[in-house]
């Protein structure tokens, strides 16, 4: 009986082991938005994340510039303060009981022993000689007139010559920044950077082709970077232009590739499948590799489809799911900078276009780490336009040398491919860093 | 890396079409699953929802260890038990009295001709008590120790449900093959 009722048990599992029932067709659509849903407060914390993190460290370079440049005008004031000390003394002291006719300076002669202390006068005695003088009220010594004959001589006629002041000597312990060797940046300015890019399009959404390719399309994250040459026109406005290198790509989901294709079929000439994009059509120039589309979009197309060729059974090597599609340019910018905040930490507007040479142009399968080629989109534009407009934060460092920190929008005048959709205008964001140097 | 792990990945990016990937690949067995749980298609539908939505939930913490299918298996059917643990009480086990004496012999042990989709509707047939414990104890392989903790009842409970349950499905598979016979013979 046992025997009989453990049996009933293996009938169930055995017979339902492999069984399959199509779900209603709708589970799906109530599926994605929820996971969507879910997914988009943690992009959004991570793009709030980021933006608080700019900013403080915005607010953070702000503040510390700020604070550098009031540290470095205390400073001054400080050393100028200590550089008046004897002045100080010069009505404080007490006058010595005797005091040596010789030994006394006409006040203007003073101030050149100040600031010549060491070409004229030893520093011991041309302190007792200020002491002396300042140990005097100006009315009493005026009053008397006795000992003491400043005659034409007047305290309050202390004149520094400014080309003797210019000419004062670390020895005299004034200490003041040593200003005279320092020559202010020209105009001229070189910096190098480089940035993270994310890439999309806009697009007609009422297109079907158009949004059904799309929606199997991600953008990958892209880089851009280069050298730029900039001109000071005047104080706030600047002009720029450099070269640039980006790198930018898109991730074409559901799309299994497998290598070793060319054991069953060899063509010669003409590309085994064509891959429907957004940017137009991919055409494989590796006979090696077997495409087909997961999703059934009809992305691929090719004589030798799922019901003529079988991956599987043909025990084909599977790559990837995935094609990765991707351009490089080589970018001509021209751009204008105008500085909005003008401190250590400065602000620019920035504003340009770019004309983009295409200097690469391939599509890939990633494999094990390494890439796999497959073959390259077809009717790209050689050249293309793009408008761009940033706002720059630019951290001096020194007064030759500054860091730059440059988040930028892109807009593509004309689109990549000339066979693309009709109103299909990609787009870019970057953020980019780097180092400016000015001469 | 397979194909498998590929489709993992991308999920975990967010990348729209390896999610539908994945679900497309598994919805079809797991659906299956949700059905052998549940009394109606409503209730199975929802589980599979349920179910997949904890799946891409949980991709995260799945560490490519064992079979990635048992895995989301897992998930499936204790998404079905919280449904049963939140519904138990509105569902009456039913006297095996009360269940209709088929029209069947009970010794006979030919199944043969019995097709999955007949399997399936027997079960679903099942009071709900037995058919959960009849699926965890024959069909997942948990021990009554474990379908006690699962289903909230003694061992003996679930001991006692799972013989209820052979006696019904015996009688009602006995039924069947009855009467393919009767239609066969004339």
């Amino acid at each position: 009986m046992d025997d009989r009722r453990a049996n009933i048990d293996l009938v169930f599992r055995n017979g339902l082991k492999d069984y399959e029932v199509l779900p209603p067709q709708d589970v799906w659509n109530d599926i994605h938005p929820v996971i969507r849903k879910k997914q988009k407060p943690l992009i959004l914390f991570r793009v709030a994340a980021i933006t608080a993190v700019v900013l403080s460290l915005g607010i953070l370079a702000y503040r510390l510039s700020n604070e550098i440049s009031s540290n470095i005008d205390n400073h001054l004031v400080t050393q100028n303060t200590e550089s008046v000390v004897p002045a100080t003394d010069l009505t404080s002291a007490n006058i010595p009981a005797q005091v040596s006719v010789q030994d006394r300076v006409p006040v203007n002669d003073i101030s050149r022993q100040i600031i010549h202390p060491v070409n004229t006068v030893a520093t011991d005695n041309l302190k007792t000689t200020v002491q002396d003088f300042s140990a005097l009220s100006t009315k009493e010594k005026l009053d008397n007139n006795e000992d003491i004959n400043l005659g034409k001589y007047d305290l309050m006629a202390i004149n520094y010559d400014p080309a003797d002041y210019m000419n004062i000597d670390e020895s005299t312990n004034l200490n003041t920044p040593d200003n005279t060797n320092r020559k202010e940046p020209g105009r001229w300015s070189i910096s190098a950077l480089i940035s993270p890019t994310y890439q999309s399009r806009f697009g007609d959404s009422d297109n079907e082709a158009f949004s059904t390719l799309m929606d199997q399309e991600e953008a990958m994250i892209s880089y851009s970077g280069g050298l730029a040459l900039s001109y000071k026109i005047n104080k706030r406005l600047s002009i720029q232009s450099g070269v640039y290198y980006s790198s930018i790509g898109k991730q074409l989901s559901g799309i299994s590739a497998y290598s070793g294709f060319g054991d069953h079929f060899y063509t010669k000439g003409n590309p085994n499948f064509e891959v429907l994009t957004t940017n137009g059509s991919v055409y494989t120039a590796n006979n090696d590799i077997f495409l087909s589309d997961n999703m059934g979009a009809d992305r691929v197309r090719s004589d030798f489809n799922n019901n003529v060729f079988d991956p599987e059974k043909a025990a084909l090597t599977y790559i990837d799911n995935s094609l990765h599609q991707n351009f490089s340019f080589l970018e001509l910018p021209v751009t204008v900078r105008y500085k909005v905040i003008d401190k250590t930490l400065d602000f620019n507007i920035i504003g340009g276009i770019s004309s983009n040479l295409l200097v690469n142009n391939s599509v890939y399968a990633s494999s094990e780490g390494g890439k796999l080629q497959v073959g390259k989109t077809e009717g790209l534009n050689i050249l293309t336009f793009s408008s761009s407009l940033g706002m720059g934060m630019e951290y001096n460092i020194s007064s030759n040398f500054s860091i730059n920190l440059e988040p930028t929008f892109r807009y593509f005048i004309n689109p990549f491919s000339n066979i693309s959709y009709p109103g299909v205008h990609p787009y870019s964001f970057g953020v980019f860093s780097g180092i400016s140097y000015k001469f | 890396m397979s194909e498998i792990k590929n489709i993992i990945n991308g999920c975990l990016k967010g990348h729209r079409r390896d999610q539908e990937l994945l679900y497309r690949r598994y919805a079809a067995k797991l659906y299956t699953v949700c059905l052998q749980y549940s009394g109606n298609d409503e209730e199975a539908r929802d589980v599979l929802q349920e179910g997949f939505i904890k799946i891409f939930e949980n991709l995260v913490h799945y560490k490519h260890e064992g079979s990635f299918e048992g895995w989301i298996r897992r998930i499936i059917v204790n998404t079905a038990l919280e449904k049963y643990r939140s519904r138990h009480n509105l569902y009456r086990v039913d006297d095996i009295d009360d269940i209709p004496e088929p029209d069947a012999d009970p010794d006979n042990e030919d199944y043969s001709g019995l097709e999955a989709g007949d399997l399936l509707g027997i079960i679903r047939e099942l009071p709900p008590k037995y058919r959960m414990v009849f699926n965890l104890f024959a069909i997942e392989g948990y021990s009554h120790k474990e379908i006690s903790k699962m289903i909230n009842i003694s061992e003996g409970t679930s001991k006692s449900n799972l013989s209820r349950a052979r006696v019904i499905l015996q009688r009602r598979v006995g039924s069947y093959t009855g009467l393919r016979k009767k239609i066969l013979n004339g």
